[in-house]
């Protein structure tokens, strides 16, 4: 069914998926880098942190600490 | 003062801003352009449609509604001034009002009335003498120059006939015109026995400076210490109770005729004193308390006195504990002024370069300064701030110098201008950043379509009518609400809340039109042709026209309901809801734009029907994009502290 849909259009397919995916996680990586920038961490570090590595990051920016200046 | 006024006057921020986003906006066109056209043209062969594929692009990326939105929000912003008996001469000016965060006023005739009633006419001792207000009376009808307050109050006061008469007594010779500088006045008169006389008015401690002799019940003594000490007591006590002082002294036979100048105020008889009742503006009190609630903190520069400052102040709740004069100013370099100026409320006996001179320092220090004056030596200032406010009753410099001009002498309209302000610039901003971000996202959208598509997303005239439903949308923007949270604080251009703005919510929108490439390409149309794209069988100029109108109407709709989702940081529709010209003509290019590929039109413009089978889908996309876009508006409020 999918060879169906998808034809001689593997590289439309490829290149759809991929961007959107990437864009994706793009956006909802906000959400660990944010938390973690409220407990007073880095915001960039954090969000690429979240990026490449979002299942880690989003557990983390629960557990880790405020930081105290 | 007269450079000062006629140099040119700053270009404001927002000014800056405006045409920056602009530039901005054409670069990023000027670049993205020959991106699609070259990434089409290599891709799909056809040049030619390459090219009118990557202008109508570029027509979309122009910011060609963007001098409207201003205009007619500033527009509108000062029309709904004028209603309110306040005249905008300079439109821009609007936006700085809302920016405004000190306002600097002068004391007489703009927080106070513009009607000074003289109370007392004393002599030296302080008991009542009419010879000093004949003496005035003289001073002030034959100066030439501007009459102030106090000139007008004399001649109000002495309208009996005596002293009518006394015109006929004497001729006017020469003055010597009033300066802010010397802060006291003179005229020379000759009576019908061919004696000159000089007669001078002005602030007490440079009338005492020039003063050698006193008068009294008709003997001339020396000036003594503990005759000035007396003096400036009583004035001090008068001073306290809210009245501005002004002495009086003569000479008789000053100086050859023809030739009086500065140097002939010299060793005059001091002869009394005037006492003048400055009341408060009724709704000075009301006004000022309103502009605090509004992050407004107000300043009063005044040439006036130190004691007579205190009071009005007090009356209409501005705090004078550190008031400064414009002696320790005099003192003072601009980095030692910088501090002081944000500690202190109220500044006495400024000149007009002092006035100007703190303007300048508040704003070097990051305020956006009001300035609010009537009188010649405003104008300096006036001229040195973002904005400047006059009032009807000022002077012919006063009023061309102000930005603003209020006709009614209520002080509320003040508040008022400021709330105006904040909604044309909420406004403006909507308008800007909901461009910024459409723009970058439409960036992705294009490119991706152009590399991974086998042909063109959507037909140079369909971008072109897409671009015009989306133009007409945002007419209605300038009539839009703001909410009550919004209009609290002041707003300031931000250059970088725009960049971040555009970083963060442009994707939003990319996101679904990519996952309505897929559905379009991979779901709806191979079901309604029957196969995959380039497949046997498949009438690919048909694929492609269906896959046009199915991003043509899913395009529209985020780009349309951006609108909604932007203009507050709340949860549009139900916490808060747009006005109704918006939520009319939103709906309206909605509903047009959705209903065109089921018309004539729409086969003219190259599109299909959609099947019955695209709708649930689009709902879907559209409420995921909405839930999508008020979580990145979440997450950026709470990264960045505001939405716009």
């Amino acid at each position: 069914m999918v060879s169906i849909v998808i034809g001689t259009n593997f590289y439309t397919a490829l290149g759809l998926f991929g961007v959107c995916g990437v864009m994706l996680l793009g956006l909802v990586s906000t959400y660990p880098a944010v938390k973690a920038f409220e407990k007073g961490r880095n915001f960039i570090k954090w969000y690429l942190f979240s990026f490449f590595l979002f299942p880690f990051a989003l557990v983390s920016s629960f557990y880790i600490e405020k930081k105290q200046f | 003062m007269t450079k000062t006024i006629t140099d040119k006057q700053i270009v404001t921020s927002f000014e800056k801003g405006i045409n920056s986003v602009s530039w901005v906006l054409i670069r990023f066109m000027m670049c993205m352009v020959p991106v699609v056209l070259f990434v089409n043209g290599f891709t799909k062969g056809d040049w030619f449609q390459a090219f009118l594929f990557a202008l109508s692009v570029a027509v979309g990326l122009t910011p060609e509604m963007l001098p409207m939105i201003v205009t007619t929000n500033l527009a509108k912003g000062a029309a709904s001034m004028a209603k309110k008996k306040t005249i905008v001469k300079n439109l821009n000016s609007m936006q700085n009002f809302g920016a405004m965060d000190v306002l600097c006023t002068d004391k007489t005739g703009t927080i106070t009335q513009d009607k000074v009633v003289l109370e007392y006419y004393l002599d030296i001792h302080g008991n009542e003498d009419e010879r000093i207000l004949r003496h005035a009376f003289l001073n002030s009808y034959y100066q030439t120059g501007l009459k102030n307050l106090m000139d007008v109050a004399i001649l109000n006061h002495a309208r009996s006939e005596p002293y009518r008469s006394m015109k006929e007594k004497y001729i006017k010779v020469d003055e010597i015109p009033f300066d802010f500088n010397r802060r006291r006045m003179s005229v020379v008169i000759r009576d019908h026995g061919g004696k000159n006389q000089l007669i001078t008015k002005g602030a007490v401690e440079e009338m005492l400076s020039i003063s050698t002799y006193a008068e009294y019940e008709g003997a001339v003594v020396l000036l003594t210490d503990k005759i000035k000490q007396e003096i400036l007591s009583t004035v001090r006590k008068l001073n306290s109770e809210g009245m501005r002082v002004l002495a009086v002294a003569q000479k008789n036979n000053p100086s050859v005729e023809g030739v009086f100048s500065v140097k002939d105020e010299a060793n005059m008889v001091l002869i009394g004193y005037l006492a003048f009742l400055d009341p408060a503006k009724e709704t000075a009190t009301a006004a000022i308390q309103a502009l605090n609630e509004y992050g407004v903190s107000v300043k009063v520069l005044t040439g006036d006195n130190d004691a007579v400052t205190r009071y009005i102040c007090k009356q209409v709740g501005i705090k004078a504990e550190n008031l400064l004069l414009g002696t320790d100013i005099y003192g003072m370099d601009d980095k030692e002024l910088s501090i002081a100026v944000e500690k202190t409320n109220v500044f006495a006996k400024l000149s007009p370069q002092q006035k100007a001179l703190i303007v300048r320092i508040l704003r070097e220090n990051g305020h956006t300064v009001g300035f609010m004056g009537d009188g010649i030596n405003d104008a300096p200032a006036m001229h040195e701030a973002d904005v400047s406010i006059s009032v009807d009753t000022a002077v012919d410099i006063a009023k061309e110098s102000a930005d603003i001009i209020l006709l009614e002498k209520d002080l509320m309209v003040l508040e008022q201008g400021v709330m105006e302000g904040r909604w044309t610039f909420g406004n403006i901003i909507k308008y800007v950043k909901m461009t910024a971000s459409s723009n970058f996202g439409n960036m992705f959208s294009v490119v991706t379509a152009s590399a991974f598509l086998p042909f063109l997303p959507m037909k140079p005239i369909q971008i072109l009518f897409l671009n015009l439903i989306y133009d007409i949308s945002c007419i209605a923007i300038p009539w839009d609400n703001m909410d009550e949270d919004y209009l609290k604080v002041p707003r300031k251009w931000d250059a970088s809340s725009i960049g971040s703005f555009m970083i963060w919510l442009g994707p939003t929108s990319s996101v679904f039109d990519l996952i309505t490439y897929l559905f379009m390409f991979f779901v709806i149309c191979p079901a309604v042709y029957g196969g995959a794209y380039g497949a046997a069988g498949v009438n690919n100029q048909l694929f492609a026209s269906m896959f046009n109108s199915g991003w043509f109407v899913e395009s529209l709709w985020p780009q349309t309901l951006v609108i909604h989702m932007i203009r507050t940081p709340k949860i549009p529709f139900i916490q808060s809801a747009a006005s109704l010209p918006v939520l009319l003509l939103t709906s309206a290019s909605i509903a047009i734009g959705t209903i065109i590929p089921y018309t004539q039109f729409g086969k003219i413009l190259g599109m299909s029907a959609m099947p019955i089978a695209y709708f649930p889908w689009l709902i879907g996309t559209i409420l995921c994009y909405m839930f999508l876009a008020t979580f990145l508006k979440t997450m950026y409020k709470r990264r960045y502290g505001e939405l716009l």
